[in-house]
């Protein structure tokens, strides 16, 4: 068997031996994904511990179907959300119909001057309504439909929120590095 | 809604990179949280068999009694 899926099902019979093996090797990348959402990094570790303590509960319902990262990134991902959602952050969501406020979409490489380190600080920038849709859309490539179900909101809103998200991201992208370029 | 599939989008494909540390007290606050679930697991598991073995030893106290009861009849 396979040292993952050993410590899968060690955790399954709550071995702490094997929950702290199992934190270890995903903690950095799941953590990485509550500061994406959440700005505040005590918030985003209370989210992040729930979330956690929620794959060791629910390990049982693991049967192996799928990756067992992507199990455990859609827990963080709706912990994000219900956290989100429960401080009625999300409430900024306003629908827009008219879609001439929207700029158009190009699916241009956008980010490719910027390094990554620098998109992921301005993620954080972001208005939560925006940060969530975008994180979302982008990160977990959720569909505007998938996103529209979780957040109980119009496909239309969310590809709009997406759009402006995503001006306002490389707006502040730029004048980070233009400030950098003039220092 | 299945998200196992390799990123179609390349910055997604980077942002796979990308991770944070969390702080070494947010596992000593997990473990805490999961001991307390795992303490209570037992507390509730020993509380049971007590349950089950008081009711058990009373169901036998009473058939004693009975027994003895009917035997001083006779």
């Amino acid at each position: 068997m396979h040292d993952l899926e050993i410590i899968i099902q060690d955790c399954k019979i709550k071995k702490s031996g094997a929950q702290k093996q199992l934190y270890d090797i995903y903690k950095d990348i799941l953590y990485a994904i509550c500061i994406r959402y959440i700005k505040n990094t005590t918030d985003a570790e209370d989210v992040f511990i729930e979330a956690f303590y929620k794959v060791f509960h629910n390990i049982d319902q693991y049967h192996g179907e799928g990756s067992f990262e992507g199990w455990m990134k859609r827990i963080v991902v709706n912990e994000a959300l219900q956290f989100l959602r429960k401080k009625s952050r999300l409430t900024i969501l306003t629908e827009l119909t008219d879609h001439t406020q929207v700029p158009q979409d190009q699916e241009d490489e956008w980010y490719s001057p910027y390094e990554l380190e620098e998109i992921m600080t301005a993620v954080q920038e972001l208005p939560d309504g925006y940060r969530t849709i975008f994180n979302m859309y982008v990160f977990e490539e959720y569909k505007h439909r998938e996103i529209a179900e979780l957040l109980k909101i119009s496909i239309n809103t969310s590809k709009s929120q997406y759009l402006l998200a995503k001006k306002k991201l490389i707006e502040t992208l730029s004048k980070t590095k233009s400030k950098i370029s003039k220092s | 809604m299945e998200k196992d599939h390799k990123p179609s989008n390349p910055l997604a494909e980077k942002a796979r990179s990308y991770t944070v540390r969390p702080k070494d007290q947010v596992w000593q606050k997990l473990d805490a949280k999961l001991t307390h679930k795992r303490v209570k697991r037992r507390s509730l598991k020993i509380i049971t068999i007590i349950i089950i073995a008081a009711i058990v030893i009373g169901i036998a106290a009473i058939a004693a009694v009975i027994q003895v009861t009917h035997l001083l009849g006779k």
